[in-house]
């Protein structure tokens, strides 16, 4: 399978909107988080989140998430001034899209049921397939397909858009984008999932996840579309892996065992053994399960463990945007040539056995992203400088 | 994008009855597709499957007919992928009930996820390859089933599990919050396709083209092209059912290659 | 004390909807948790809101939560002794 080249991207998080701006925040090692209070969560604290302060065109979109995948996937597609009638092919992950409007109106539906006159404008957006459809027609899209699987979905995103080049596609776009949401934080509140001083990914005290908001985009396009579009490719995804833990619906595999085999799966698609791997954007989410089971799986496919790190304290988790969110500042990493840093990392968990990396200088060939969703369901990415042969 | 892959097997939860290729059963009365119990589905125990969520509840079902007797699908070269036109709506306000009423149900926030029923159905079936859902409103299950194919093409699995679920609750049938394009009825199909024939159980070949296109219009209700794919494996017959979903236009074709064995009396 | 293990028998068996079990085949003496009627951490969880909702009931973390779920009777005893006098 050839690799497919990344010529645009962009992001929007609590950081910056903007890709540069947002790397800017990660390389710094920023702490994301602020007790949050854009509306009555009805939880005796409020938890530490990672909201985007300012949406840009919230009031032209039918709600935040659909704001802020059309702000991203605009900054994706800047380079490509001419599309030359290359039909651009859009992939959408979402888990939230409308809800953060539709928990708002159902609150107001139950004091008052004549409310309900109004549903169809309310709602009409409720679903993923209307955010994908309202990318479509705002980017000028031949056509969309939207995906949902939890956590992992902005990376199945990235390897979908991957797999449709090799296709037959010339143009494909995967977006990630999800808004803070009440279902979302008393749903993980409710789960357990929630460290109330926020996350501390791989640390010896970590208590769970910190949510976060936020959306990227990449844009990809095959051999013939980076000729004629005379674009010069930012990196090469050159790998991708996807799946099932077998396990549970919210824990994962103890051992890791989905996450190992889709790791190796990435990398045997690149044609790379591990040890070719300079940096690891790791999906740590600070649960104690998840950190601990990632670096089991870790440790099972590198014979020697690759300087590793976790971006959620900076950007929050954010759900269905992470994994195409961190994989941007993964290239940006490469581009830069350094190591990123793992904001909230102070104690090292002898259980683990390993600490994630300090920022420092460090020229990249190849970066592996992880991504595990809910219900075990696992994608890995390998992203690269040049396309392997 | 052409595709060719071996149907080992369907099953499907209608509102006539469950389809196998055993035949249709017809429900009992006064029973109805939401009602559908688990040894009707499954002949081993299954304590859990009473708590699973209504959709959770209706692809596990359609699974467990179509995994019936395969005992060979299993583990890491075994996929899914499936569509759900409307993510998981009923659930969704199940949910936001909970949370107004100060007791948010960690069950049923785990189940809001349109991808909870991959995990329903991998978990109790011991499947391990890659899985994907998506939710292309009319073109959910066109779009799953080319993600299975093209799965099954890219060799990221040997055999998948092709599901396609629609799910409404009856109670929000009433609601005046439901949009008039929500399902009004709830049915489930699944149909494991294989790379290569198995060893036990005969199969039919399928070959299916793709071509992407706008997703504006759509041709007809996407069930109508799945169930007339279930008459055709159902009456063992070979032929093409040209379809216009969300997503994609194409065609799909089976292929009597070997006849379909069926166990039933006719 | 009996009455309440036969009330709370059947909360759990509605409350985290278990099919093929009666409050007879509950042996009140087993684990809970992953023991043979195949409660996992969700359920666990569920039982919580279970606890809150019925007898006014809180948990205040992990260690005790495993202790307090370790069987039907200890999970009565749990809430005879710490629930709001009427």
């Amino acid at each position: 399978m050839t690799a497919a080249a990344i010529i645009g991207m962009g992001a929007i998080c609590s950081a910056a909107a903007g890709v540069e701006r947002g790397f800017e925040a990660i390389r710094q090692g920023t702490d994301g988080l602020s007790r949050f209070d854009a509306f009555e969560t009805g939880l005796k604290l409020a938890p530490l989140c990672s909201p985007v302060k300012q949406v840009p065109g919230l009031s032209q979109a039918p709600n935040r998430t659909a704001a802020m995948a059309l702000c991203a996937a605009q900054e994706a597609l800047a380079p490509v001034h001419n599309r030359r009638n290359l039909k651009l092919h859009i992939i959408v992950a979402t888990t939230v899209a409308g809800m953060s409007r539709s928990e708002v109106f159902y609150r107001k539906f139950r004091e008052d049921p004549t409310t309900a006159a109004l549903a169809a404008q309310e709602l009409g957006h409720h679903e993923p397939t209307a955010l994908s459809g309202f990318l479509c027609e705002n980017l000028g899209g031949a056509s969309f397909c939207t995906l949902s699987t939890a956590c992992s979905t902005g990376l199945h995103a990235v390897g979908m858009a991957k797999r449709s080049l090799t296709q037959g596609a010339d143009l494909c776009l995967a977006v990630g984008a999800d808004a803070l949401s009440l279902l979302t934080i008393r749903g993980f509140s409710s789960l357990m999932l929630i460290d109330p001083s926020g996350c501390k990914p791989f640390d010896k005290r970590r208590a769970g996840i910190s949510l976060g908001e936020g959306a990227a985009a990449m844009l990809l396009a095959s051999e013939k579309a980076v000729r004629l579009l005379g674009v010069a490719p930012l990196a090469f995804v050159t790998g991708w892996g996807a799946t099932a833990d077998c396990h549970h619906m919210t824990a994962p595999h103890p051992a890791g065992d989905g996450a190992m085999r889709c790791m190796r799966a990435a990398l045997n698609e690149a044609g790379l053994t591990p040890a070719k791997i300079g940096l690891i954007v790791s999906h740590g989410t600070a649960t104690p399960d998840n950190d601990l089971a990632e670096i089991t799986a870790l440790s099972s496919v590198f014979a020697v463990v690759p300087p590793f790190c976790s971006l959620k304290r900076t950007l929050g988790h954010t759900l269905a945007a992470s994994g195409i969110l961190e994989a941007v500042f993964a290239v940006c990493a490469m581009q830069h040539g350094c190591i990123l840093p793992t904001a909230g990392f102070q104690q090292p968990d002898e259980a683990i056995g390993r600490s994630p990396a300090r920022y420092r200088e460090q020229p990249l060939e190849h970066v592996l992203k992880n991504a595990f969703g809910f219900g075990g369901n696992n994608a890995a990415a390998v992203i690269s400088r040049e396309a392997t042969g | 994008m052409n595709y060719s892959a071996c149907v080992a097997s369907f099953g499907a939860v209608l509102p006539s009855g469950i389809l196998s290729p055993e035949g249709l059963i017809i429900w009992k009365a006064g029973q109805g597709v939401l009602d559908v119990s688990r040894d009707q589905i499954l002949d081993k125990p299954y304590p859990g499957f009473g708590k699973l969520a209504m959709a959770d509840r209706m692809a596990f079902a359609a699974s467990s007919v179509a995994l019936r007797g395969q005992e060979g699908f299993t583990g890491e070269t075994c996929g899914i992928s499936l569509g759900i036109p409307f993510g998981s709506l009923s659930t969704d306000f199940r949910y936001m009930e909970s949370v107004a009423n100060g007791f948010p149900s960690p069950a049923l926030f785990s189940a809001t996820l349109p991808s909870s029923p991959l995990a329903d159905i991998a978990i109790f079936h011991t499947i391990k390859g890659p899985c994907r859902v998506l939710c292309n409103a009319a073109g959910a299950g066109i779009g799953a089933l080319e993600q299975g194919l093209s799965l099954l093409h890219c060799k990221k699995a040997a055999s998948v599990l092709v599901v396609l679920l629609q799910v409404l609750d009856p109670a929000d049938a009433a609601c005046p919050l439901i949009a008039d394009t929500a399902p009004r009825e709830t049915r489930a199909y699944a149909f494991l396709l294989c790379s290569q024939p198995s060893q036990h159980g005969d199969l039919r070949t399928l070959n299916a083209s793709f071509e992407s296109i706008n997703i504006a219009e759509s041709g007809k209700p996407e069930e109508v092209y799945f169930d007339e794919f279930l008459g055709l494996l159902s009456r063992h017959q070979s032929g093409s059912i040209p379809f216009n979903a969300a997503g994609y236009s194409g065609i799909i074709t089976i292929e009597k290659d070997r006849s379909w064995n069926s166990s039933s009396k006719h | 004390m009996e009455q309440l293990i036969e009330t709370l028998k059947k909360q759990i068996i509605t409350s985290l909807k278990l099919s093929d079990v009666a409050p007879q085949d509950i042996d009140v003496d087993a684990p809970l948790i992953g023991g043979p009627l195949g409660i996992d951490s969700i359920d666990t969880l569920e039982l919580l809101v279970l606890l809150e909702k019925e007898y006014g009931v809180t948990v205040p973390d992990v260690n005790v939560g495993r202790q307090v779920f370790s069987s039907v009777k200890s999970l009565a005893e749990y809430i005879k002794k710490n629930r709001p006098k009427e």
